[in-house]
């Protein structure tokens, strides 16, 4: 037996549950949104369901390996996972392919995978460990370190083009830095200066125009609707359209008609909300907010600051996943290429997520003594 | 120490679950204004993006004449159209339609960009490649059908025109609608590739004969392609108009008239080169016959008319103008029963009293001559019956003098001179002119030349009506073309009853005189060579309107018979000469023709 049966008794299975849950309506949409589009599936209706569960299991396989190994081994080896992930990334730049402008895959055979969604996790349990050393997060020297730590994969992922993904690291990061203890005011105050100073100044300076279009039609979608504006328009049309019990499930004509491109991973939530209306899309809503929920739960049980810490870090990524990948399909969030976790087709996202999630149960697990 | 950390750890972790839950109302709260507040707003957004209305035309309204002889009807023309989505290889199929069609490849490439490409594309309805494609195209196509896949064979309603010239100008002509008749039309639901009445009955009836468009609703995609059909309106067919017209009558009457010009061109008229017609009935105004020429075939226009074709009728003698409803020309001696109604009406004329025509009087009559006198010969001593039935001039100078301007132009307004006759038709009739002393002041010698029509204009078609009323005695219909307009389940949706546009009141005494007048002149007078042995008593009066530099316009205007008028008969020939030889032959043929048919 790999895994302790008094181990398993303690796994929180309501998570476990709504995980199960999300995963499944996800392939069920997943199937409705492509199962119409020979293009995409090539006559094989069930192809992107297959892929689903395929990464399922292999998720499933990656975390039961995880559940049996204590996650104070991550503390230990947490330098040789942040190199790794540091590496990972960097042989992108080398083995990567490109994807609608972002280099961030790489290619074994048939499998794709896309490091960046895998670093995450390397750099919350990075993170976790440094923060979990130190007592005083007061000053401004002692942000220096775990921003850098943070820092140099979030350079590597915006050289690959995928600005989006990397700027999901910095409100982990902050989320982190609060968790630890760090001096609010001083949070608030970086915080602030970034909203209003950095993040203008990056505006002009840094960012390519296409990336200035982006920002420019989240403020005005009608700016370019055939253009930059034409996803999440015709997103918002999309779930607009679905009135309160949706057009039912399979009767979408948004994502059926290809008016909404994507519709099987980015914008899987507008298929959800145009099909299923109101009450499915609130629904799937609820799901993510209840793992989310017991995510910061299981925090707060953790039997120590690094447990804790570990766990903040994972949920908050789902946090801002959901948020910003839902928010975009309904003009609340710029758009950028993040999924929806659980939801969205896509291997490398759901089996990150599946082993965030592992790493969590294996915190909650490993909450108390066990007692013998 | 460790107790204090974990209590404020808890603490920023409780902030964390209300953080989570706020971004969550976040996104449930916009989830509710777009999909509750907003939704009817989105869902007619949706269904905008994925329903394109395919229009399907309807055909137009077949036109016949009395009888129910088709005049203009509507056949199935085929369009061949590519649908370039659906292309397997392009440049293959685009290479074998060049081959089968007759056409260059760049050709067919441009049609296809132009119907499907640009900011005006419309992806999802076929770029037209040959309209109305000949039968042995077609067999080509369709015997390829499968390498053609994006390829379609679309059915359209053509107008047809199975008489050809026969009541042409009367018809009209469809063609494509332009972009002033769009402005004005477009609120009526016509589109702009939409065929449109251009003249005639085909236009002033746009509105009867114009069906009812089908639609079929289409599902598209995001690239406008089409997925499944998920509605259709059927086409519902124009009106049937069924016209006053007799078709023996109006083939006659055409006939007549060209055998007449071509007659006259070979002989002395070289000029006479136009002509019209009109033939009702004055007992309600409907026209019977009304030819002009030269005429036009409609079909020459369906589906466009060639450039040859449209030189040919637009420039020097068109065959566009309608010369018996849009002409106006001097009316020479048939203006004369206006003048002897107006003297004998005024008391300024007596039936008894004679006036001397020889060229010895001339001096009286500013130096004016009478008719007869180039063939050396006088009327000599005439009375005002006389007068009528011999033309002559110097009886109506007589009148003339002893008249006003007024006098004489308010006779002939009256029976409707100088004003449309009312007759639904594009383009609007002219009136002609009858000047009185409120346009100008007449000279003396100017009212010699009213008295016997130099100073006025008309229409044949006036005329016709204007002798119609002398023959009913003062009842003036309003002329129609068209009797009934029946909708395509065959009720009859209108009727158009006969009008009386105006009365002419007139003693007995001068009704009696211009029935016993007009009715000689056939007979005996200016008439008798063309009604030798003509059966039916005739009345009416010739005319020689004199056009310098030139031959004078003839011709006659009469009705038959005399006492139980059905008929009135207008006819003018350009520059034809005398009145009795060019244009009363025509008259009494159609007449006949009339007469002979045997359900008149």
């Amino acid at each position: 037996m790999l895994i302790d049966r008094r181990l398993l008794r303690n796994l929180d299975y309501a998570l476990l549950g709504a995980v199960a849950i999300a995963v499944l309506f996800g392939c069920a949409m997943i199937y409705s949104a492509t199962r119409w589009n020979i293009r995409l599936t090539a006559g094989n209706p069930f192809l992107y369901v297959k892929k689903q569960l395929v990464a399922v299991a292999l998720g499933a396989a990656g975390s039961l390996v995880i559940l049996t190994v204590d996650y104070h081994y991550l503390e230990r080896f947490s330098k040789w996972i942040y190199v790794i992930s540091l590496v990972l990334l960097a042989s992108v730049f080398v083995l990567g392919t490109r994807t609608k402008g972002a280099m961030s895959w790489i290619r074994i055979g048939s499998l794709a995978i896309q490091p960046s969604e895998y670093v995450k996790i390397g750099v919350v349990v990075a993170l976790a460990a440094y923060l979990s050393e130190q007592d005083d997060l007061s000053d401004l020297r002692s942000f220096i370190v775990p921003a850098l730590i943070v820092a140099a994969p979030m350079g590597l992922v915006v050289a690959q083009n995928d600005l989006g993904s990397a700027l999901v690291l910095a409100p982990v990061f902050f989320a982190m830095m609060y968790a630890a203890g760090a001096d609010t005011k001083l949070l608030l105050t970086i915080v602030g200066a970034i909203i209003l100073v950095i993040a203008p100044l990056s505006y002009v300076f840094l960012l390519q125009p296409h990336q200035q279009m982006r920002i420019k039609v989240f403020f005005n979608p009608g700016l370019d609707p055939r253009g930059f504006g034409y996803n999440v328009t015709q997103s918002v049309i999309a779930i607009g359209s679905g009135g309160l019990f949706g057009k039912g499930y399979g009767q979408s004509t948004q994502a059926r008609l290809n008016f909404l491109p994507e519709h099987h991973t980015d914008f899987i939530f507008s298929v959800i909300a145009e099909e299923l209306g109101f009450f499915g899309a609130t629904a799937a809503l609820a799901v993510l907010f209840f793992i989310v929920h017991r995510g910061y739960s299981i925090a707060q049980e953790a039997r120590d600051r690094f447990g804790a810490l570990l766990v903040v870090g994972l949920t908050s990524v789902m946090l801002v996943h959901v948020f910003v990948n839902a928010g975009m399909t309904m003009n609340v969030s710029p758009c950028t290429g993040i999924p929806l976790p659980f939801f969205s087709a896509g291997g490398s996202s759901l089996m990150s997520m599946m082993i965030s999630i592992a790493i969590v149960q294996n915190v909650y697990m490993r909450r108390k003594k066990i007692i013998f | 120490m460790m107790n204090r950390r974990r209590t404020r750890s808890d603490r920023r972790l409780r902030v964390f679950q209300i953080f989570a839950l706020c971004l969550f109302a976040v996104l449930a709260g916009r989830l509710w204004q777009l999909q509750i507040i907003k939704g009817d707003y989105y869902e007619r957004r949706a269904t905008a993006n994925r329903l394109a209305l395919v229009p399907i035309s309807a055909p137009r309204g077949i036109i016949t004449d009395r009888h129910g002889e088709i005049l203009a009807t509507s056949r199935m023309a085929y369009t061949i159209s590519a649908v370039p989505q659906e292309f397997s290889d392009r440049e293959a199929e685009v290479q074998l339609l060049s081959e089968l069609l007759e056409m260059p490849v760049e050709e067919i490439e441009a049609k296809i960009a132009g119907q499907t490409e640009g900011r005006y594309g419309v992806p999802y309805v076929p770029a037209r490649l040959i309209e109305d494609a000949p039968p042995h195209i077609l067999v080509r196509v369709s015997e390829h059908r499968v390498e053609l896949p994006g390829v379609i064979i679309e059915e359209e309603p053509y107008r047809s025109y199975p008489c050809g010239t026969l009541a042409g100008p009367i018809i009209g002509y469809v063609g494509l609608i332009n972009q002033e008749e769009l402005a004005s039309f477009a609120e009526r639901g016509y589109r702009s590739r939409d065929r449109i009445g251009k003249s005639g009955i085909e236009r002033e009836y746009e509105q009867y004969l114009r069906g009812q468009d089908g639609v079929t609703e289409v599902e598209v995609d995001s690239l406008s392609r089409p997925v499944a059909t998920v509605g259709a309106e059927a086409p519902v067919a124009g009106y049937t108009l069924v016209l006053t017209l007799d078709g023996n009558v109006q083939k006659t009457a055409e006939n007549a008239l060209q055998e007449q010009l071509a007659k006259l061109q070979s002989g002395k008229y070289k000029g006479a080169k136009a002509g019209a017609a009109v033939a009702l009935d004055p007992r309600t105004g409907e026209i019977i016959a009304m030819a002009t020429e030269p005429g036009f075939d409609p079909g020459w226009f369906v589906p466009r008319i060639s450039d040859e074709r449209w030189r040919q009728v637009s420039t020097g003698v068109s065959g566009l103008f309608n010369r018996a409803v849009s002409g106006a020309y001097p009316p020479g001696s048939i203006f004369k029963p206006f003048t002897a109604m107006a003297a004998l009406e005024a008391g300024v004329a007596d039936l008894t009293e004679t006036v001397l025509c020889s060229p010895s009087v001339s001096s009286r009559y500013f130096r004016k001559r009478c008719a007869i006198w180039s063939s050396g010969r006088t009327h000599g001593r005439q009375n005002l019956t006389e007068g009528m039935i011999n033309s002559c001039n110097i009886v109506f100078y007589e009148l003339g003098g002893r008249l006003t301007a007024d006098q004489m132009a308010s006779a002939a307004k009256n029976f409707g001179l100088s004003y449309p006759t009312g007759l639904r038709f594009t383009p609007m009739e002219a009136s002609g002119a009858v000047p009185d002393s409120s346009v100008r002041k007449f000279m003396p010698g100017e009212l010699a030349s009213y008295a016997i029509g130099q100073q006025v204009t008309v229409t044949p078609l006036q005329m016709a009506v204007a002798y119609g009323g002398i023959a009913t005695r003062g009842l003036i219909h309003r002329p129609h073309l068209v009797r009934d307009a029946i909708s395509a389940d065959g009720s009859v949706v209108e009727q158009f009853a006969p009008e009386i546009m105006r009365t002419a009141v007139l003693s007995e005494r001068t009704w009696d005189y211009l029935h016993d007048s007009l009715s000689q002149v056939p007979r005996v007078g200016t008439a008798a060579y063309a009604f030798q042995g003509f059966g039916i008593p005739v009345a009416g009066k010739t005319g020689t309107a004199e056009v310098p530099p030139g031959d004078p316009h003839g011709w006659f205007v009469g009705w038959a018979p005399v006492d139980d008028p059905e008929i009135v008969v207008a006819v003018l020939i350009e520059r034809g000469g005398g009145g009795g030889s060019a244009a009363a032959p025509v008259a009494r043929r159609i007449m006949e023709a009339y007469f002979h048919s045997p359900d008149r």
